[in-house]
C-alpha cells in the first residue's frame, strides 16, 4: 500500500514536471513568436519609414518641380525621351533689354553675359549625345541626373553652346574651368520674333531637338540621351 | 532628425566638455614664464574692458544676439568670467572668439568688427598666464553702460515705436518647423504721420526663433515677394542667430507710411516634443528721424531662388547678381542662407571693367549672420554690378553634423532643411530723394 502510494506520488510529481516543462516550451514558443513578430514589425517600420521617407523625398522634388513651373521670372521647356524627363529654363529676358542688344557685338570667342537674369540651365536624367560632343554627368551625386548651365559662343563661322558645370550661377559668373562641353548650334535668322528669350524641347522617336528663340534668332541642336 | 536646435545643445555640451577639457590640459608652460608686468595684470585694470568692448555684447544675459542666444555664458563679472580664464585664452589665441567671418582684407571696412587687436591678445593670454586675479574694484576704467540698460532692454535706446502681433502666437509643442507670417496695420495713435525711420530692432519671443523679417505695406499695396519673384522695396530688415540691429547713418531713412501694414514672417525651428512649446510676441522697434533724410534706403536682396542643389554634393555654387543703374551708396551687406552653407562672397565690378572683394566668409556658419556696415560708404557709380555667391556642401559628414538628409535635392524653400541663397544688402542712392523722388527703383529681380 505504502508501495503504491509512492508509486502514485512519484508519478503525480513526474506528471507535474512534464506539465512544467510542456508550459516552459509553450512560453519559449510564445516568446520566440513574440520575438519574430516584433522583428518582423521593426522590419516593417523600417520600410515604412524608408517609403515614406521616399515618398517625402518624391513630394519634395514634385514641390520643387511645381516651384520651377510657377517660377514668374524663368521660362521652362520640358520633354521627355522614353520615361526620361529633360529641363530647359531661361530668365524672362525681354529683347528690349541690353543682354539682347549684346548679340550683335560678339565676336569670335565670346561668350554672351546675361546681367539681368541667371544662367539658363539645361537639367537631363543621362549624358547628353551631340553631333559633335557627348555631354557628361555633372554631378557626383546620386540624384541619377545632372544640371549644367548652358551659354552662347560665338565662334568665326557660327555659335556654340557651351555646357558649364555650375548649374546654378547668375548669367554673368560663368566660370571658364568649369566648362565640361562645347556643341555647335545652327543659328537662323527667323521672321517670328520672340518678345523674350524663350527655351523649346521637342522630340521625336528617341532623338530630340533644343531650341533657343530670342528676337529673330534661333539656335537650335539636335541630341539623343545616351543608352537610347 | 537633429535639429538646429538640438545641434545648439548639442554643442553647448561639446563646447562646456571642452572647456572643461581645456581648463584641464592648459599646457604648464603658459604659466610658467611670467614676467612682473604680466604678474601685475589684473581683471578690473587690464582685462574688464577689453572683455566689454568684444564680448560682452553676447555674453550677457540680455544681448544684440536676442537675449544671448548666440552665447551660453554671461562674462559680465569676475565671478562669472574666471572659470572660463583659461577657455577664453585659448578662443583669443585662436581667434576663434570673438567671432568674425569676413577675411582680413576687409578689416577696418565694417562697424562692430569682432576683432582683438594682438596686443589685445597678448594681454588676455599674460592675464590668464599670471593667474587671473581680479586685482582691485577701483581700477577698472569707466565704461560707458550699455544703452538698453536705460531702455527696458532695446540695444538701440528708447524706440519710437514698438509693432507686434495683434496676439501671442502659441508654437505648439508637436511643431518641429514652420514658416507663418502676421500682419498687423499700424493705427492712427501709433502712427498719426508718415514717418521716416533711421533705425530697426526685432525682440524675438524665444529662442526657438530661428528668423524673422518684416516689410512694410503702404495703404492699398500688395505683396511683391510672393506675386512677382522680386523682392521689394517693402522690406524692412530681418534678424537671425548672431545679427545685430540696424541703424542707418546720419541723412539716410526709410519712409513707413501712415496706416502702413506690417508683415511679420516669423520662422519658428525646435524639437517637437511634450514641453517644447512656447508662446512667441516678437517685436519690432521703429526709431524715427525727425530731419528728412537726404537719401532714400532700400533693403533687398541679391538672391537667386531657381538653384537645385543636387545631393552629396560637397562644394555647389549658386549665384546671383544686381546692376545699379544710377550711383549708388552700398550701406550694408548681410549674407543668408540655411544648414548646408559654407561660404559666402560679394564682389562689385565696375562698369570700366576693374573689380572688388567686397565682402568674403570662407567659412559661413548659419548659427552667426552677422551684417558687414560699411564705416565708410561704398559708392558704386551708374552700371556698377554687385555679384553674390554662396557655396553649399550636400554631403553625409555635414548632414550628420547640422542634421539634414544629404540624398535630397534641395531647392529654394523657407523650410531650415531648404535652402535658401539671399545676399540681403542695404543701399540708396547717391541723388537726393527730394530732387529724384522716383531715384529708387521699387523692386529687385530676383531669378
Amino acid at each position: 500500500m505504502e508501495n503504491i502510494k509512492r508509486t502514485s506520488q512519484c508519478s503525480d510529481r513526474l506528471e507535474r514536471q512534464r506539465r512544467i516543462e510542456w508550459g516552459l516550451r509553450l512560453l519559449q514558443v510564445c516568446v520566440a513568436l513574440l520575438l519574430l513578430g516584433t522583428a518582423s514589425f521593426a522590419q516593417q517600420s523600417v520600410r515604412r519609414a524608408g517609403e515614406e521617407r521616399d515618398a517625402e523625398a518624391e513630394e519634395r522634388r514634385q514641390r520643387a518641380l511645381s516651384q520651377l513651373l510657377l517660377r514668374p521670372t524663368r521660362n521652362l521647356a520640358s520633354a521627355k525621351i522614353q520615361d526620361d524627363e529633360i529641363l530647359l529654363h531661361t530668365g524672362k529676358l525681354e529683347v528690349e533689354t541690353v543682354d539682347f542688344s549684346t548679340i550683335d557685338t560678339l565676336t569670335s570667342g565670346d561668350v554672351q553675359i546675361i546681367t539681368k537674369a541667371a544662367a539658363s540651365k539645361l537639367i537631363a536624367p543621362r549624358p547628353l549625345v551631340f553631333a559633335d560632343a557627348t555631354v557628361q554627368p555633372s554631378s557626383k551625386g546620386g540624384s541619377g541626373r545632372s544640371s549644367y548651365s548652358v551659354w552662347l559662343k560665338r565662334t568665326e563661322d557660327g555659335w556654340n553652346l557651351v555646357f558649364n558645370r555650375e548649374a546654378d550661377v547668375w548669367g554673368t559668373q560663368r566660370d571658364p574651368a568649369m566648362d565640361i562641353a562645347e556643341t555647335t548650334l545652327t543659328h537662323q535668322t527667323v521672321e517670328t520674333s520672340a518678345p523674350q528669350l524663350k527655351p523649346s524641347l521637342t522630340v521625336s522617336d528617341s532623338a530630340g531637338l533644343l531650341e533657343l528663340h530670342w528676337g529673330n534668332h534661333r539656335w537650335s541642336a539636335e541630341f539623343t540621351l545616351e543608352g537610347n | 532628425m537633429t535639429t538646429p536646435s538640438a545641434h545648439s545643445n548639442r554643442c553647448s555640451g561639446v563646447l562646456a566638455v571642452m572647456a572643461i577639457a581645456l581648463v584641464w590640459s592648459w599646457p604648464a608652460a603658459v604659466g610658467a614664464s611670467s614676467s612682473n608686468d604680466e604678474a601685475s595684470l589684473t581683471y578690473f585694470k587690464d582685462v574688464k574692458s577689453i572683455l566689454r568692448m568684444n564680448c560682452e555684447t553676447c555674453h550677457r544675459p540680455v544681448g544684440q544676439n536676442q537675449g544671448g542666444i548666440s552665447a551660453p555664458m554671461s562674462l559680465q563679472t569676475y565671478e562669472e568670467v574666471r572659470p572660463w580664464a583659461k577657455a577664453i585664452a585659448r578662443a583669443v589665441e585662436s581667434k576663434a572668439m570673438p567671432p568674425w567671418f569676413a577675411t582680413s582684407h576687409t578689416k577696418g571696412h565694417f562697424y562692430g568688427e569682432r576683432v582683438l587687436d594682438q596686443a589685445q591678445i597678448e594681454t588676455v593670454l599674460a592675464w590668464v598666464q599670471s593667474g587671473a586675479k581680479a586685482g582691485n574694484p577701483d581700477d577698472a576704467p569707466e565704461l560707458p553702460p550699455f544703452a538698453e540698460e536705460a531702455s527696458d532692454g532695446w540695444t538701440l535706446g528708447k524706440p519710437d515705436l514698438v509693432a507686434t502681433f495683434d496676439e501671442p502666437y502659441f508654437v505648439a509643442d508637436d511643431i518641429e518647423d514652420l514658416n507663418i507670417s502676421f500682419e498687423v496695420t499700424l493705427t492712427e495713435e501709433q502712427l498719426p504721420k508718415d514717418r521716416w525711420f533711421q533705425g530697426v530692432e526685432f525682440r524675438v519671443g524665444g529662442r526657438d526663433v530661428h528668423h524673422m523679417c518684416a516689410s512694410a505695406y503702404a495703404p492699398g499695396e500688395k505683396r511683391s515677394f510672393s506675386v512677382k519673384g522680386a523682392f521689394a522695396s517693402n522690406g524692412i530688415g530681418c534678424i537671425a542667430l548672431g545679427a545685430e540691429p540696424t541703424m542707418l547713418p546720419e541723412g539716410f531713412a526709410q519712409l513707413l507710411q501712415k496706416g502702413s501694414r506690417i508683415s511679420f514672417s516669423m520662422h519658428y525651428n525646435k524639437e517637437a516634443g511634450p514641453g517644447t512649446g512656447f508662446t512667441d510676441q516678437s517685436k519690432l522697434a521703429f526709431y524715427f528721424t525727425d530731419a528728412p533724410p537726404k537719401h532714400k534706403a532700400v533693403y533687398d536682396a541679391v538672391g537667386n531662388t531657381s538653384f537645385e542643389i543636387p545631393p552629396q554634393e560637397e562644394r555647389w555654387r549658386v549665384g546671383a547678381a544686381k546692376t545699379f543703374e544710377q550711383d549708388t551708396y552700398l550701406i550694408a551687406m548681410w549674407p543668408h542662407a540655411h544648414l548646408r552653407a559654407v561660404a559666402a562672397k560679394y564682389e562689385l565690378f565696375y562698369p570700366d571693367g576693374r573689380s572688388e572683394l567686397l565682402l568674403d566668409v570662407p567659412e559661413y556658419d548659419q548659427e552667426w549672420q552677422t551684417t558687414y556696415r560699411y564705416k565708410e560708404l561704398k559708392l558704386l557709380p551708374a552700371g556698377s554690378r554687385i555679384e553674390a555667391s554662396m557655396w553649399f556642401e550636400n554631403t553625409p559628414k555635414r548632414g550628420a553634423e547640422r542634421g539634414f538628409d544629404p540624398d535630397r535635392a534641395i531647392v529654394f524653400g523657407p523650410d531650415t532643411r531648404d535652402e535658401m541663397m539671399l545676399g540681403f544688402i542695404n543701399w540708396a542712392p547717391v541723388a537726393s530723394h527730394e530732387a529724384a523722388p522716383e531715384a529708387a527703383p521699387s523692386d529687385t529681380r530676383l531669378d
